[in-house]
This record gives C-alpha cells, sequence and structure tokens, in this order.
C-alpha cells in the first residue's frame, strides 16, 4: 500500500510546462528524498499533492484520498514543512505551539513539543521574528512533528541551515520515522542529507521524474570512467546512455547510465585508450552528472578552453 | 476550538489596523465637532475668529461624516490587504490553508474580525453623534436621519474590502481579472449613493453585494499558494 500516488501529473504556468506528466508511488514506511536542479518543479509538485496548487492535468492521493479533496481529518494526518520555513512571525513560540495544537485535538504530543524545544535549546517566550532561520526549522520541525503526522512532506526542509542544526534536523526526522509505519518525503538540494536518511529517491529534471528508484539501484547505475590517451583523444563519444562527456588534451571523462562496460571497453581500445579507470563517485557527482544537460556544458570561465577542457 | 483560534489570530493580525482607524475617527471627530463650535484655539487663536466656525453652521453629516466615510474606506482596503495579500507574500498562506480546518473557516475568520472592526467604527460614529448633540457644539443641531446615513458608511468600507479581497485573491492578468473585484466594489459604492432613490435600488444593492461575498467566498476556496 502507498502513502503517496501520483498518476501524470501535470502543472501548466501560462503556456510554460512546470511539471510534465509525471507518475509514481511513495510505499508506506519509506522514507523518499525528491532531488531536482531549482526550477526542477519539486516545489510545485509537493504543492499539488498538498491541493494548495491545482494541477493541469492528472491526480495524486495522499493516504487514500485525492489531493484535490484532502478533508481536514486526511490533513491533520499529514504534516508538512514549507520551504524557507514560513510561521506567523509575531507569535512567540508557545503562542505558535498553542494555535497549531487548537487544530490537532488528540493528536498533539505535548512531552514531544517541549523535549524538541528543550533539545534545540529555545525558549517558549522567544518569537517567531527574533529567530534565526536554524532556530525557525527547529521550531518548525518540532511544530510539525508534534501531532505524530502519519506522512510528513518537507520541501527543502535543510536549506541554509548550517551543519550542526542540519544534522539535529535529520536527527528529529529519523525520530519520526522510527515510529512504526510513518512515511516522509522531502526535496532537498544536499545530496548527503538524502544519503543519509533515504530508502527510495526520485529525481526530477525539468518537470520530468528521471528516476524513482532506492538509492542502492540509483547508486549502482551511475558511473564515471577516465579514458586516458597518448595523444589527442578522438572528437566524439559513440555510446549510448553517456550523460556527461568532458575531453580533455589526453583523455575523456565519461559518465554513464547503466554501463555496458565491455563496450566501453571495446570504444575504448579501438580509440587506442592507453588505459581505462573506473571513477569513484558520490551521490552529488551522480546527481549532477544524472541532471546535467545532455547537448554539452555551456563554458562559464574563458579559460577552459585553454587547459583544454572540451 | 479550532474557529476560536482562527478567529484569535486574525483578529491579532488585524487590530493594530482597527485601532488606527479608529483612533484617526475619534480624534478627527472630535477635534472637527470642537474646533466648529469654536471650543479650541487654532493657531492661538479661537476658531470662531478662524475659518472653522463656518462648519457649526454645517450638520454634523459633513464635517465628520466625511472622516467616516474615508476612514472606512480605508479601512476595508487596508484589512482587505493584511488579510489576503501579505500572507501570499510571505509565505505563510500555503502552512495555514494546510492546517486541518475547512478553507471557508478561515474566511469567516477573516471576515468576522473585519465586521467588528466595522461595527466599532459604527459604534464611534454614534458617540461621536451623541458627543455633537449633547454638547451643543453645532450650531444646526445634528439630525437623527444624519446618524443612519452615517450608519451607512462603514456597509461602504466593507464593500471597499470585499472588492479589495476579491482583487487580492484573483489570478491572472490585472485588466482582465484582477481588477474586477476593484471595479465591482467602485461600481458597487457609486450605485449605493444614488440607490434609495431609484426604485428597487436598495435590494439591488444588496443582491450586487451578496454575488461579491459569493465570488470572494468561491476564489478564497479554489486558492493557490
Amino acid at each position: 500500500m502507498s502513502a503517496i500516488v501520483v498518476e501524470n501529473l501535470v502543472k501548466c504556468f501560462d503556456r510554460q510546462w512546470a511539471v510534465n506528466p509525471i507518475t509514481f508511488e511513495v510505499p508506506r514506511g519509506s522514507i523518499c528524498g525528491f532531488l531536482g536542479r531549482n526550477g526542477a518543479g519539486k516545489t510545485t509538485t509537493i504543492k499539488m499533492l498538498l491541493g494548495l496548487l491545482h494541477p493541469t492535468s492528472g491526480s495524486s492521493r495522499l493516504l487514500d484520498c485525492d489531493s484535490t479533496t484532502l478533508t481536514p481529518e486526511v490533513r491533520s494526518r499529514i504534516g508538512y514543512v514549507s520551504e524557507g520555513h514560513r510561521l506567523t512571525r509575531w507569535m512567540r513560540i508557545r503562542e505558535i505551539e498553542q494555535y497549531r495544537k487548537s487544530f490537532y485535538r488528540g493528536r498533539w504530543d505535548d512531552r514531544l513539543f517541549a523535549e524538541m524545544i528543550e533539545y534545540f535549546e529555545l525558549s517558549p517566550k522567544q518569537k517567531i521574528k527574533q529567530l534565526s532561520n536554524g532556530q525557525r526549522a527547529q521550531v518548525s520541525l518540532a511544530l510539525t512533528l508534534a501531532p505524530n503526522p502519519e506522512l510528513l512532506i518537507m520541501d527543502d526542509p535543510t536549506l541554509g541551515l548550517d551543519p550542526v542544526v542540519r544534522r539535529q534536523f535529520l536527527e528529529g526526522m529519523v525520530h519520526l520515522i522510527m515510529r512504526e509505519g510513518r512515511t516522509v518525503l522531502f526535496s532537498s538540494h544536499i545530496l548527503s542529507d538524502v544519503e543519509r536518511v533515504s530508502d527510495r529517491i526520485l529525481v526530477i529534471d525539468g518537470g520530468v521524474l528521471r528516476a524513482d528508484c532506492t538509492l542502492a539501484e540509483f547508486s549502482g547505475s551511475v558511473c564515471t570512467f577516465v579514458l586516458s590517451f597518448d595523444g589527442r583523444p578522438p572528437e566524439t563519444v559513440p555510446l549510448e546512455n553517456a550523460l556527461q562527456c568532458r575531453r580533455g588534451e589526453d583523455r575523456w571523462e565519461i559518465s554513464i547510465l547503466k554501463c555496458d562496460e565491455l563496450a566501453l571497453r571495446t570504444w575504448a581500445e579501438q580509440a587506442g585508450a592507453r588505459a581505462v579507470q573506473q571513477r569513484r563517485m558520490t551521490l552529488e557527482d551522480q546527481f549532477i552528472a544524472f541532471t546535467a544537460p545532455r547537448t554539452g556544458r555551456r563554458k562559464l570561465f574563458s579559460w577552459e578552453d585553454r587547459d583544454g577542457m572540451a | 476550538m479550532a474557529w476560536r483560534s482562527v478567529l484569535w489570530k486574525e483578529y491579532r493580525e488585524c487590530r493594530v489596523i482597527a485601532a488606527l482607524a479608529l483612533g484617526a475617527l475619534l480624534l478627527l471627530g472630535t477635534f472637527l465637532i470642537l474646533a466648529s463650535g469654536g471650543l479650541l484655539r487654532v493657531h492661538g487663536r479661537w476658531s470662531y475668529e478662524s475659518g472653522f466656525s463656518n462648519m457649526a453652521q454645517l450638520p454634523l453629516l459633513w464635517p465628520v461624516g466625511v472622516v467616516l466615510y474615508a476612514v472606512s474606506l480605508d479601512l476595508g482596503i487596508a484589512l482587505a490587504i493584511r488579510q489576503y495579500a501579505i500572507p501570499g507574500v510571505t509565505g505563510e498562506s500555503g502552512p495555514q490553508l494546510h492546517l486541518p480546518v475547512r478553507r471557508s473557516t478561515h474566511l469567516w475568520a477573516k471576515m468576522s474580525v473585519c465586521l467588528a472592526a466595522f461595527a466599532a467604527l459604527a459604534i464611534a460614529w454614534v458617540a461621536l453623534f451623541a458627543f455633537a448633540a449633547v454638547s451643543g457644539a453645532l450650531r444646526v443641531p445634528p439630525q437623527v436621519a444624519s446618524l443612519f446615513r452615517g450608519l451607512l458608511f462603514p456597509v461602504f468600507g466593507f464593500i471597499a474590502y470585499v472588492g479589495t479581497a476579491i482583487t487580492c485573491l484573483s489570478d491572472g492578468k490585472w485588466y482582465r481579472d484582477r481588477l474586477c473585484g476593484a471595479f465591482s466594489a467602485v461600481l458597487l459604492l457609486a450605485f449605493s449613493i444614488v440607490s434609495p432613490s431609484i426604485p428597487a435600488g436598495v435590494p439591488l444593492c444588496i443582491l450586487a453585494f451578496g454575488s461579491m461575498v459569493v465570488v470572494l467566498h468561491h476564489l478564497f476556496r479554489a486558492r493557490e499558494t
């Protein structure tokens, strides 16, 4: 059974496609990282899931309820952390706790909220507008976890936070996940965060869903090879599934999706490569290779030509 | 419980604006009544010797009623911007709308706070009328008809509120969609002024206003963040 079911969801703003038909499911009890570059369509998708944006076409269901008709009862089972942790600025922590609590009768965990506020070394008397970004994120997490949500949706929750607060935030998230049957979908730019807590990832690029798999599957499917040559390397790389190819003075650096290593080595031998080495990739390297433009990278600096990087 | 919380939040966010409007009406209204009665010194002279003494010849509705009219319209516009436009700009509206409560609850809470603010203006107007009548500051004693005509001004403010709210919540192009709310409010305000002299004018006004509230309700329920 899936906590989130998305079928052919499309969003178009003024003739511009923000989300092309995307289809995916997030199984109950899983932690799913939602990855994508800026403007890839992550926030739009999340807002459509929560019924805060109307899809142009397609549908989505959260906890077996259509996103466009989420009832207050279903909403009370879904936690939402918005991008930038937008909280009511004039309230004190104590006031915002009382305010939020009034909507979650029977679900609100006073002790958990108090413990989290104490753990983050915050005072209930502090006003939201006086808090730093990191502290606001901490309050936001405490407010979201206190009603014990079955499904937690977070839109880039660790954006702009320092490593210590990020770690605390993720630990808070893990705290929730350790409770049985909880599902988390969170978008992020920080790949190490995703690597730390996710068991599944979704990669969206230009409004198109390009990966929906486990983290292990993704890690195993993107790899980079460095081919060294004695003279100048060949002009082109005739390999299917090549994601990113960078030519140096005496080498090709090729990132490939689901690499057929035999085909690669055969071509390398025919092209006169001296050595073929597989380079170790982090999730960040893999993500960059996976989402980089296929048509070739535009040069950012003039010295790239001089140094022979094509 | 949830309704009370939403109401409390709306009240806290609007009370400063409402208090400013109320203060402005009471201060300006009292000043105009006293000044026109010659009870104040203006620029070191008794106001009988200044231009203010001419106002004592006027009924209450002209000097103080104009202030009430302006304050009501400004309050309506300011409250609508505070309640519907600012949360969208600050990004607060997304998390608010995700709270487990019906969207209409948010809307009725906003409108209730707005109604309470206009009720306060109406009470202030009645107080100013009573003060003018009791103090005898005006040479033309205020007429009861003025009192009731003045009570219409907060209603006009509420029309301005609904019109501005529709404009704030509308998507699309300004000239095509967004200005519809403001334009309808201006038309209705203009029509409201002449409606008592037109057969079925008042019911038509009520009908038009009801339609605007229905549009506002629809827009708020379908609101995107």
